[in-house]
């Protein structure tokens, strides 16, 4: 387009000003403000375009920041990236914000007393070091833990410093996120596998909604899928944002087992599964065949709410698309943490999938592979050898929780066992525990007791509030990490590295905090490299250049699945297990069966059901103003009601409700809606901060977790996190 | 000729606000100020029921009552068919905020002018889509030459047979829509938000243009009104988080 076609264009100055008046977004710190940015715009520099890794959600797609004058001035999603291919969700333009973020913390701090007092790094290092010391020495070093959400950078640095001091007690968000989906896929295929939703003719989703909680790809192979003219039945008690590109079937929530045993008795009754490949690759068909023998469309009818036509046409139509057809292995949704039975409806959710012999086949589910990566020379660097001793908190131990992953343990329970006195030590990285597992006041009661508290953040969560010491890191635009894997279909390799120097220069990321820590333990020769040197080593079989890496941010390696083959699967017996030994030596039911609920709503009563939305990773996106503006715009913290039974009760659309557990009563205002079943209360999660320091997000509407007692799934280890029940009156 | 316009299929639309977001970073907006807003409509009862999100923007209307009722001539059309605003010239009356049936313009209080969407002309420039374009994950944007009929755009209005919507205001804008779901009476309200205001003043001024002159005692109190009416509604937005 030519300027000349045009009658008339803004003038550069125009555009200037316009600029430099209204330049807030990526300018909303004072002191880095207006002026800065008008004054960045006015440079005849390019801006330098910087490819990482985005920080909105963990799905960390591929960013390009553009940068001017060591300001960030716009992102745009990169187009290599094969997460988010050049796309970006609402969440990645306000995380581009936290750098310039008001509430950062900007120094290191020691509590004293009841407040927190700035100290130096070398002070922290040296007192943090000594108090762990004293704890390991004292109460051995299974009692010091270390809780994260698991990245790549927290994962290397940790887990090496964990194993240094030779600790297994490590735990991960996962029993508070997916652990059911991982445990019970792991005991039936061997893995979580991916779903090649867009070449599918037929897309089952249960619980899951890929446009609230948005993985772009997962977005986009539900719409190519739609685009191929596939089928797409969405099982909810809540019409989600995705429900909308297919037929939504609602559900009682926490019943999704019964549907799915009525859809695997009704397949194999009608012989509409591949019964060749349960033939050739799978053991124990027969005694499941046997067990849900009595699971018919009519009893699960009665459970579910679905009528049994619906449940006979979702099998039929299964079966008749299959192998191109799948039922989706979720996130957190119906069956990664919510239910006593969430760990049994993942093992169906794999054991139908094999029924429909869709694995690595075009359509169907597939296991994503991993790049082969380096490691460091352990001449050169030595590493720790990883402690044999059982977990602290019983993960993966016989007779306490023998299936629960050791790798990823139950951080909800963490604070009973301070209380215990089973651990005295807590290091915390990119994970708010007291704010984001159950029940405020058993977190607040538990970490308080703790002897140590160390808490790495960029601003004063709730669990930093509770710490004795708070670190602050540079944001994710402000440091580079190590290189990460991409898996899927195909494989590759990504980084995040640093597009502006530190804002705030006494800050440090959490690969140098922990390295600082351990030097003071004596344990520096543990870590005597550096993050580039790290990064050589880990890029070397994949024939990636570091600096190819870093101006493209993304790279392919050579792995690629197989589709039309049928890979020896993890299980034990390298098949699909109907019949799981493990669970049985475990005490568990070998073959899945019906398992009701732990909490059933008396009449009256509603379940609470919590789940994303699109604009916000839970509390970590909640204190960002941008974010916050488009939930203040839309009422988006509202409880959703069914209509119906709001108007039983005389509730009105915007009327202020008052929702009531043993635990917690709260008030919000309600979104009545015919889009909910009937006995549910719908919360979006990430709302009710109560940190004060956050400020935007401080006291902001309400939190799932006040509502929810403690509690976890013997199987799989799980916070149990819809096993609640509330009354609800006009408030 | 180019003539810019867009498809926005509300079928594909998750609401996911990513659009807004892009939008406001790349014209670096105040926080609570957007270019684009969204409506929901939800029809049926449970358990059929059918949810529609529409966002809503400048339409870049050819028949521009924003262009017809600036003093000033600070909004106006290029050859391209973008509708943009002269910030030199702009002088805040507001008079295009009352005149938009689409509510699609922003007033941004910290240089007292109004703004709103312009199509990422400069990215355009660059040879990229708008940002909105760019950003969305499934697809529902499509940008292009509506005077080219070999375009995409100009395949798939056709394809999904996209429409214009409000075009009873007779501005012809140059955004289709696919919709499922009809835009009834109410939603129209919606969009507008100040219809009942508007249409007074809108019905008189799509066939003239509104000169200074005109701006007498009657406009500025629909004005005033009109930006009270608002004010309220963000007041009341506040109230909603106990």
């Amino acid at each position: 387009m030519g300027k000349n076609q045009n009658s008339r264009n803004l003038t550069r100055r125009t555009f200037l000003k316009l600029s430099a008046i209204t330049g807030t977004i990526l300018a909303v710190e004072p002191s880095f403000g207006v002026k800065e940015w008008a004054k960045a715009q006015e440079t005849n520099d390019k801006a330098l375009k910087i490819p990482t890794l985005c920080n909105g959600c963990t799905s960390r797609c591929g960013i390009i920041a553009y940068v001017k004058n060591g300001r960030i001035v716009n992102i745009k999603g990169n187009p290599l990236h094969p997460t988010n291919k050049g796309t970006l969700c609402a969440r990645a333009y306000g995380a581009a914000m936290l750098t310039y973020q008001q509430d950062r913390l900007t120094t290191p701090l020691k509590k004293v007393g009841n407040q927190f007092e700035p100290i130096s790094w070398e002070q922290a290092y040296k007192e943090i070091a000594e108090k762990l010391k004293t704890i390991i020495n004292q109460y051995g070093p299974a009692s010091v833990m270390y809780m994260h959400n698991p990245k790549d950078v927290g994962k290397f640095y940790g887990n090496r410093f964990m194993n240094a001091i030779g600790s297994k007690s490590i735990q991960t968000h996962h029993s508070v996120c997916y652990i059911s989906r991982d445990v019970g896929l792991k005991y039936t295929i061997g893995a979580t596998p991916a779903a090649d939703t867009a070449n599918a003719k037929y897309i089952l989703y249960i619980g899951r909604s890929v446009a609230d909680g948005i993985k772009p790809s997962h977005l986009k192979g539900l719409i190519k899928g739609k685009d191929n003219q596939a089928k797409i039945v969405v099982v909810d008690p809540r019409h989600s944002a995705s429900a909308n590109l297919g037929e939504w079937v609602p559900i009682k929530p926490g019943t999704d087992l019964a549907l799915l045993l009525a859809i695997a008795n009704t397949m194999i009754i009608n012989g509409w599964y591949d019964q060749q490949f349960i033939k050739e690759h799978s053991i124990g068909f027969d005694q499941f065949r046997k067990e849900v023998s009595s699971y018919t469309p009519e009893w699960a009818e009665k459970i579910t709410d679905i009528p049994a036509a619906k449940i006979i046409e979702i099998a039929k139509d299964l079966g008749s698309a299959r192998p191109h057809a799948l039922i989706d292995p979720s996130w957190k949704g119906a069956f990664g943490c919510n239910y006593i039975n969430s760990a049994e409806t993942a093992r169906l959710v794999g054991l139908l999938n094999a029924m429909l012999g869709n694995i690595n086949q075009k359509g169907g589910i597939y296991l994503s592979v991993k790049p082969k990566l380096g490691k460091l020379d352990s001449n050169l660097y030595p590493e720790p050898s990883k402690p044999e001793i059982n977990h602290i908190d019983g993960s993966g131990v016989i007779g306490e929780y023998p299936l629960v992953p050791e790798d990823k343990g139950m951080p909800h329970r963490t604070p009973e066992l301070i209380d215990q006195g089973k651990v005295r030590a807590v290091i915390i990285n990119h994970f708010n525990p007291v704010r984001n597992t159950p029940d405020r006041h058993y977190n607040i009661n538990g970490y308080q007791k703790a002897e140590l508290m160390v808490v790495c953040d960029i601003w004063m969560s709730e669990s930093a509030e509770l710490a004795d010491y708070v670190l602050p890191e540079p944001t994710y635009l402000e440091r580079t990490e190590i290189v990460e894997s991409l898996s899927g279909k195909k494989a590759g390799v990504a980084i995040r590295q640093k597009v502006i120097n530190k804002i705030h220069p006494n800050t440090k990321p959490f690969s140098e905090i922990i390295t600082g820590i351990a030097k003071e333990m004596e344990l520096g020769h543990y870590f005597n490299f550096s993050v580039e040197e790290l990064n050589g080593a880990l890029l070397a079989p994949t024939g990636i250049s570091y600096q190819e890496l870093q101006e493209k941010g993304v790279g392919q390696t050579k792995e690629e699945v197989e589709f039309g083959k049928i890979p020896k699967l993890k299980t034990s017996s390298g098949k699909v297990e109907f019949y799981c030994k493990a669970y049985e030596e475990a005490g568990f039911a070998p073959v899945p069966t019906w398992m009701p609920p732990a909490v059933e709503p008396k009449t009256g009563e509603f379940r609470l059901i919590w789940g994303k939305q699109n604009v916000h990773s839970h509390s970590s996106t909640a204190n960002i103003p941008l974010l916050m503006a488009v939930t203040k715009e839309y009422n988006l913290e509202r409880a959703w009601m069914n209509a119906t039974r709001a108007q039983q009760l005389g509730i009105k659309d915007g009327d202020l409700i008052e929702i009531s557990s043993p635990l917690y009563t709260g008030k919000i205002k309600v979104k009545v809606t015919h889009r909910i079943y009937p006995d549910a209360i719908f919360l979006p999660g990430g709302y009710g901060a109560f940190a004060k320091n956050l400020k935007t997000s401080f006291n902001f509407g309400l939190c799932p977790n006040d509502f929810i007692k403690s509690a976890t799934d013997p199987i799989s280890g799980n916070g149990m996190m819809m096993e609640v029940a509330v009354t609800v009156r006009k408030g | 000729m180019t003539r810019y316009g867009m498809l926005i299929d509300s079928t594909r639309c998750v609401s996911c606000f990513a659009c807004r977001l892009s939008c406001q970073t790349i014209n670096s907006l105040e926080i609570d100020k957007a270019f684009i807003h969204f409506v929901e409509k939800e029809e049926g009862v449970y358990p059929n029921v059918k949810v529609q999100t529409l966002p809503i923007q400048c339409q870049h209307c050819e028949d521009a009552p924003c262009v017809k009722n600036c003093p000033t001539g600070a909004s106006f059309q290029r050859k391209d068919g973008i509708v943009l605003v002269d910030e030199e010239k702009c002088i805040g009356c507001k008079y295009c905020i009352t005149a938009c049936p689409y509510d699609a313009r922003v007033e941004l209080k910290k240089d007292k002018l109004v703004q709103k969407c312009n199509f990422c002309y400069q990215e355009l420039e660059k040879g990229n889509q708008p940002a909105c374009v760019q950003t969305c994950i499934p697809e529902a944007r499509i940008f292009g030459d509506l005077d080219d009929p070999n375009s995409e755009i100009n395949i798939e209005i056709k394809k999904r047979n996209a429409k214009p919507i409000l075009s009873q205001y007779q501005t012809k804008p140059k955004i289709y829509y696919v919709n499922e779901i009809k835009v009834q009476e109410q939603t129209e309200k919606d969009i507008a938000g100040l219809t009942s205001l508007r249409s007074d003043l809108i019905k008189p001024a799509a066939g003239m243009v509104m000169g200074a002159a005109v701006a007498g005692l009657a406009a500025n109190y629909v004005v005033a009104t009109a930006v009270k009416n608002k004010e309220e509604k963000e007041k009341r937005g506040e109230e909603n988080h106990e």
